[in-house]
């Protein structure tokens, strides 16, 4: 196939246009199959040969798809990424005119992936520049994806088996890709709303909804849903595919932390198995109290953790350290009245320096108030009473 | 496409030659339409009782030129008013855009002139209205213009130095005077945009793109760096605490390192505080800020009192202990022990005013309003002791 000619290709495209056949048009519209090298479809305009076809409205979809295929030959991404968006629009509207019908949608996914992945090119290209971090045409395509989102969404009138819905959570994921890649979360919100109010919700296949949970996950995380990001995540890492080793360590990445947060600590074989041995550190600093080699840990591999964008998560993960290290000093002394002057020697030991009376009552203040220690501070004697039944209750078991 | 790439693939951007604040053309049309702000007219004896004020000047503005047939425009002093680009509209003919020169002129005239004098008297809220707007006319220029980054940035920081200032001198006037969301919104767009240009600019430092605005000599990168830092200061202490911003820092401090004492360092561990609600550390650091980065670090005070009652109600839930009053107030910088009182109790938090034993606060859990709403900012005497139309001046110029 590497060595179509125009004519051959044109047939296959017409035989699975006539046949109705959704694997072959997903084929022959793709930029990562095979056809997409062959020398003899790189030709700059192919509209007198396509309009042989006969096969509107797929004949401008086909014209777009071999001007990307030559655009890519020059290489020209912004050319080539500016045919694709024209392309997956008139693909949009051919997939609206097409009533109580879903077939189209396997090649709708096909050419709305390639559209992602060529305004990451078009835009590594521009950056390459030297014009620093360039995302302009990965926000564009946003809007194509959206186009046709709308489409799917809103096809009300069809049956369960012939609604094009079930193209929703495909381009909600390709799209949540998009977000998380040019930084605009909040974008997210509606998407999970049309998720989430769908009968359909539960029915997609596992492969979609793994990836739809894995980034669900991740926006409840950056929201402080720690419980709710816990859920998704585990989902996503319980289904993900054994084999796609990378994605279950993206997803540990996240659900490790977060995990770290609600009180259950990894395993050190899993971040072996994994390759994640910069949490353990952190495991062990957050299991013993001991702050001071938390924050080592933290500094040390600082550039990793920023990169993956949980450097404020393992902020949280120092309260529990704390919560670990009061509890340390409350056994030492064994009394239910610990001196705040205790509390405050303890964190001077973990080379906190600049820290008095006043802020140490604030941080015991601070895990009060989120349950993690039952009792109360009395500032005339300068003492946190805590309560005789259970005063550092379990965090597994707290909201 | 980053900034300076639009600029190359757009190239022809449309260049201004107006060499004054206000173009000809509208300095015609508005001395005919008689649209001039009492700030551009020239000056004339003032009537008693006629304050300079547009709203004076519209209520009783008929009457009054009348009176006086001779209504001109000021040449030093009318700068071009913001009008919206809407269909319809003609694209602008480079007489009426200027060139960054002007535009340079015309900030430095708005802030120094005009914005940074008679700050105390009630009508700044007019110099406020009339810079706002014409500030605003100069981004329009601006971005019709296509200008550098470079000179953008120069533009640019004024302008946000402004409506931090505006927005903190301004805070707790009547919403129909001053309504500190829209002063918001122009902040959040001209930092924006600022840090955006910064980009641009360091882009063009990488090596092999093309050398563009070669006169920029290495003191003047040097000095952009530290407005830089500072700029970057101020977005985290105006969006303080919140995690977005808290991510996107923490990726820039990490080519930091090497700038331990920066501002930008003392800002992020100030917002970390905040997001970690340790509201002692908010609060004492603040004192250590600088008096721009004060004014917009104390509209985020009245949260943090919020969220500081709230954790206390429960941590220092007893039906016997008191906490003083007057620990309260040093923590959480309240300036007198009536605000405290007043704030407690609008919250729900019983205090104990008796004259016997020393003023209290009863905290109990359950006692929190949870649906009083948050109240409004202040402004606060230990930064307003710094500010004088002198000061202000140089801490919007420099």
């Amino acid at each position: 196939m590497a060595h179509f000619t125009i004519n051959q290709y044109l047939d296959e495209v017409s035989n699975a246009w006539n046949s109705r056949n959704n694997v072959k048009l997903s084929n022959v519209l793709s930029l990562r199959h095979a056809h997409a090298l062959s020398s003899k479809l790189q030709i700059p305009a192919g509209t007198r040969e396509v309009e042989r076809l006969r096969l509107s409205p797929l004949d401008e979809v086909v014209v777009a798809h071999l001007r990307v295929i030559w655009a890519l030959n020059v290489p020209d991404y912004a050319e080539a990424y500016r045919c694709q968006s024209a392309l997956v629009l008139t693909f949009a509207r051919m997939l609206q005119s097409c009533r109580d019908d879903n077939w189209l949608l396997k090649a709708m996914f096909t050419v709305c992936l390639d559209l992602r992945l060529l305004a990451i090119q078009a835009d590594k290209h521009n950056s390459s520049k030297g014009f620093g971090k360039s995302i302009e045409a990965l926000e564009k395509a946003a809007e194509c994806l959206m186009a046709c989102f709308r489409v799917c969404a809103a096809d009300n009138r069809a049956s369960n088996e012939d609604t094009k819905k079930w193209g929703m959570m495909s381009l909600v994921n390709q799209l949540f890709k998009v977000y998380f890649g040019i930084n605009k979360l909040n974008l997210c919100k509606p998407l999970i709303r049309a998720i989430d109010s769908s009968p359909l919700k539960d029915r997609f296949p596992v492969s979609q909804q793994v990836t739809y949970r894995y980034y669900v996950g991740r926006k409840a995380m950056f929201d402080s849903n720690y419980k709710s990001a816990g859920d998704y995540l585990t989902y996503a890492f319980e289904r993900c595919h054994k084999q796609s080793k990378r994605n279950k360590r993206l997803i540990l990445i996240y659900l490790v932390p977060i995990k770290m947060i609600l009180g259950y600590m990894p395993q050190r074989n899993l971040l072996e198995k994994y390759d994640l041995l910069q949490f353990w550190d952190l495991v062990q600093g957050v299991q013993s109290g001991d702050v001071r080699r938390l924050n080592v840990a933290m500094q040390h591999h600082q550039k990793f953790f920023v990169q993956c964008g949980i450097y404020l998560l393992l902020e949280k993960l120092k309260v529990i350290a704390y919560r670990n290290l009061f509890k340390k000093v409350y056994l030492l002394l064994r009394t239910h009245q610990i001196p705040m002057d205790a509390l405050l020697c303890a964190l001077r030991m973990m080379d906190i320096e600049d820290i008095d009376l006043a802020e140490t009552q604030c941080i015991v203040a601070n895990l009060i108030y989120e349950g993690k220690i039952k009792g109360y501070i009395s500032h005339q004697h300068q003492k946190l009473v805590v309560s005789k039944q259970n005063p550092f209750p379990p965090l597994s078991s707290l909201e | 496409m980053e900034y300076e790439d639009e600029l190359l693939v757009f190239g022809d951007f449309i260049k201004g030659t107006c060499e004054l604040m206000c173009p000809v053309s509208e300095r015609k049309m508005r001395e005919r339409e008689k649209l001039l702000h009492p700030l551009e007219r020239q000056t004339q004896p003032v009537l008693p009782g006629e304050a300079v004020s547009e709203r004076s000047h519209s209520s009783k503005g008929k009457i009054y030129l009348n009176r006086n047939e001779n209504y001109r425009a000021d040449p030093d002093k009318i700068v071009k008013a913001f009008s919206r680009s809407a269909a319809g509209h003609k694209m602008p003919s480079p007489s009426d855009l200027r060139p960054f020169p002007s535009l340079m002129k015309t900030v430095s005239y708005l802030i120094e002139k005009v914005a940074s004098c008679e700050i105390e008297a009630s009508a700044w809220v007019d110099r406020y209205n009339f810079v706002t707007d014409r500030l605003r006319a100069v981004r329009q220029d601006m971005v019709i213009q296509g200008l550098p980054a470079a000179e953008c940035i120069k533009l640019l920081v004024p302008m946000v130095k402004f409506h931090v200032f505006a927005g903190y001198w301004l805070c707790g006037k009547p919403i129909h005077l001053y309504d500190p969301k829209i002063n918001g919104s122009f902040l959040t767009e001209c930092i924006k945009r600022l840090l955006v240009m910064y980009n641009a600019v360091k882009g063009m430092e990488h090596p092999g793109s093309k050398p563009k605005g070669e006169n920029t000599s290495t003191q003047e990168t040097e000095h952009c760096n530290n407005t830089e830092h500072l700029m970057n200061a101020l977005y985290l202490i105006i969006g303080l605490g919140n995690p977005e911003v808290l991510n996107q820092a923490s990726e820039k401090l990490l080519y930091l390192k090497d700038c331990k004492c920066c501002v930008m360092h003392l800002a992020f561990q100030i917002s970390l505080a905040s997001w970690r609600g340790n509201y002692v550390k908010v609060c004492s650091s603040m004192k250590t800020l600088t008096p721009l980065l004060c004014m917009a670090a104390a509209l985020h005070l009245p949260s943090v009192r919020r969220h500081a009652l709230m954790v206390m109600t429960t941590a220092y839930s007893n039906k016997v202990l008191k906490f003083p009053a007057a620990l309260l107030q040093q923590h959480l910088l309240w300036e007198d022990r009536h605000q405290v009182y007043k704030e407690c109790q609008h919250y729900g938090i019983p205090v104990d005013k008796s004259q016997n034993t020393e003023p209290s606060v009863h905290f109990q859990k359950g006692t929190f309003d949870l649906n009083a709403k948050q109240i409004q900012p202040s402004r606060l005497f230990w930064i307003d002791n710094h500010l004088s139309n002198s000061t202000v001046a140089e801490i919007l110029l420099n």
